[in-house]
């Protein structure tokens, strides 16, 4: 792999990110969203620090969610629009190389909510809502791996879609299966049981924002994350084939 | 050097292109002729490597583009029909971005990009957003793109189509000065700029190649089918047709039709019934109550060739 074109494709992504709406958008949003839910979790008459910090984090769970199917349902669907794809496509790099440059630039663009944004409430907010330390880091490792996950989620739904609607509708619709599968997970025998609470989002989210680091959590997103990525490079290598 | 043998390209069942086999040398301008829908673009889509073909293979200055994609690449320039740009980035940003990914050297890179951008007229707008840009200098930037690195192929799909006159001009002057140490490969339906920019044609016919002329082997296939405009005077129409099928009595399969401005159009089967014909005219008028008033060859555009075979 050469990391100069993965490079150039994640500075092409952060240029255009932050020279457009884009930008504003996505964090902007977060950061209002994120406020108000503060605003109505931890400033009304709560005492318990403690359990205002989890409840925070998992209300950041939904903000990171949207954050990142927002950032990644244009990111290849609209390249093959646009016709960019043709020249990527055209040029001497790599499938892998393209989706590596746009996830490394997913990752960074949650690295900045989780330290700038989610994290900077509870540090500025200190006199206020004495949010417990251990809780703050581990609930934003959560949000870190939840949003690299929904990324990359977003990348394979935006690689299969036409248009960037059906990427937002691709992308929400594996979240929601992920999540029903875990949920309705009691209803089935043993070992049916156990494998679909395995696939449960939240089930695996709830453990960092409890201020604890589940093994089965950091696996689930990470292993999670390159799957839909290996998924996205294939769906691109197929076009090849397919036109 | 372009090289391709028995390429082929399946969509399912439906056949795009079929055994295709050409070769073009360093210095040409070759011509990529064809109706919609006849394989062009996805010859060139193959050529350039985005699509992989269902069977045979194309090499780039002898790589492969199916074995050894990314060396093939690295030769190529390749503007498509709709120019490939990110319309939020400004020309140079945008010219910048390609240089990185074409691999261009970063000490070079400056340089590269300056040289493209004085090649295509740009030198006013290179800090001006592409959004901004009209089609004409979006479409200059997609050449920019194209020839940055000079690569020693370059491809273009329809690179004159909305283009004005005079854009029209100082393109065909720019893809001339390509041709020497580039090998040129141009798709287009506005054939009279083919014949004015190319050497080399190639007719696609319901994804087979049909024909592969040079200039000489397609100016001697225009002069095959070209027509005789024959004008008299003394006579009306009816009486002047008679005095001409008169001349042809005794040559075969030629006919004559009224061109409708008082004119006739003589087609012959080959240009030596043709000038036989045209003697015979001569040597006849004088005997006759006729006057020549015009006497020509028909001149014969891309457009018919490209009618008759394809």
């Amino acid at each position: 792999m050469n990391w100069t074109n993965t490079i150039s494709i994640y500075r092409k992504e952060i240029k255009l990110f932050f020279g457009t709406y884009m930008g504003a958008l996505v964090l902007g949003g977060t950061a209002f969203l994120n406020a108000i839910f503060i605003m109505i979790l931890n400033f009304n008459g709560r005492a318990n620090y403690e359990d205002a910090t989890i409840i925070t984090f998992i209300s950041f769970m939904s903000t990171i969610l949207i954050a990142m199917v927002i950032l990644s349902m244009g990111s290849i669907v609209e390249e093959r629009n646009k016709g960019t794809l043709e020249l990527l496509f055209t040029s001497p790099i790599t499938d892998l190389e393209i989706i590596t440059g746009k996830f490394m630039f997913g990752a960074t663009i949650c690295a900045v909510i989780t330290v700038f944004i989610n994290g900077l409430f509870p540090i500025l907010l200190y006199a206020y809502w004495q949010a417990p330390f251990y809780i703050v880091v581990s609930g934003s490792i959560g949000v870190f791996l939840l949003g690299i996950f929904t990324f990359s989620v977003g990348l394979f739904g935006s690689s299969i879609a036409k248009n960037q609607m059906v990427s937002l509708l691709v992308s929400v619709l594996i979240l929601l299966t992920l999540w029903v599968a875990g949920y309705f997970s009691h209803l089935f025998q043993a070992t049916t049981r156990k494998v679909l609470f395995q696939l449960h989002i939240f089930s695996h989210y709830i453990g960092f924002s409890k201020g604890v680091l589940p093994l089965t959590g950091i696996v689930f997103f990470l292993s999670g994350t390159l799957l839909f990525l290996y998924l996205t490079i294939k769906v691109l290598e197929s076009r090849r084939w397919r036109g | 050097m372009i090289q391709v043998r028995n390429l082929s390209k399946f969509y399912g069942e439906k056949r795009a292109i079929t055994g295709l086999n050409f070769q073009l040398e360093k210095g040409q301008i070759a011509g990529l002729l064809g109706r919609n829908g006849a394989g062009k673009t996805t010859t060139i889509r193959i050529l350039t490597g985005y699509l992989i073909p269902s069977s045979g293979d194309a090499r780039i200055d002898g790589k492969s583009i199916f074995d050894n994609p990314l060396e093939a690449k690295r030769n190529i320039g390749y503007l498509p029909e709709t120019p490939p740009l990110y319309e939020d980035l400004s020309v140079w940003d945008y010219l910048s971005f390609v240089s990185k990914i074409k691999q261009v050297t970063p000490d070079k890179s400056n340089g590269e990009i300056e040289k493209v951008i004085e090649r295509t007229n740009l030198q006013n707008m290179k800090s001006r957003l592409i959004s901004t840009l009209s089609l004409g200098f979006r479409k200059r930037v997609g050449i920019a793109q194209a020839i940055l690195g000079n690569p020693s192929i370059v491809i273009m799909d329809e690179p004159i189509s909305g283009l004005d006159p005079q854009q029209i001009i100082e393109m065909r002057s720019l893809i001339r000065s390509l041709a020497g140490d580039h090998t040129v490969l141009i798709s287009s339906h506005i054939l009279g700029e083919i014949y004015k920019t190319c050497d080399k044609f190639l007719f696609l016919q319901e994804g087979q190649l049909r024909y592969d002329y040079n200039r000489s082997e397609l100016e001697k296939e225009m002069n095959r089918i070209s027509n005789l405009e024959v004008q008299l005077s003394g006579g009306n129409l009816d009486t002047e047709k008679v005095f001409l099928e008169s001349i042809a009595l005794g040559m075969d399969g030629i006919m004559i039709q009224s061109s409708g401005e008082g004119a006739f159009l003589i087609s012959t089967p080959s240009p030596e019934a043709r000038d036989g014909f045209r003697k015979t005219l001569l040597n006849k008028i004088s005997d006759s109550s006729f006057q020549l008033e015009l006497l020509r060859r028909q001149e014969v555009s891309l457009e018919q060739i490209f009618m008759e075979k394809v």
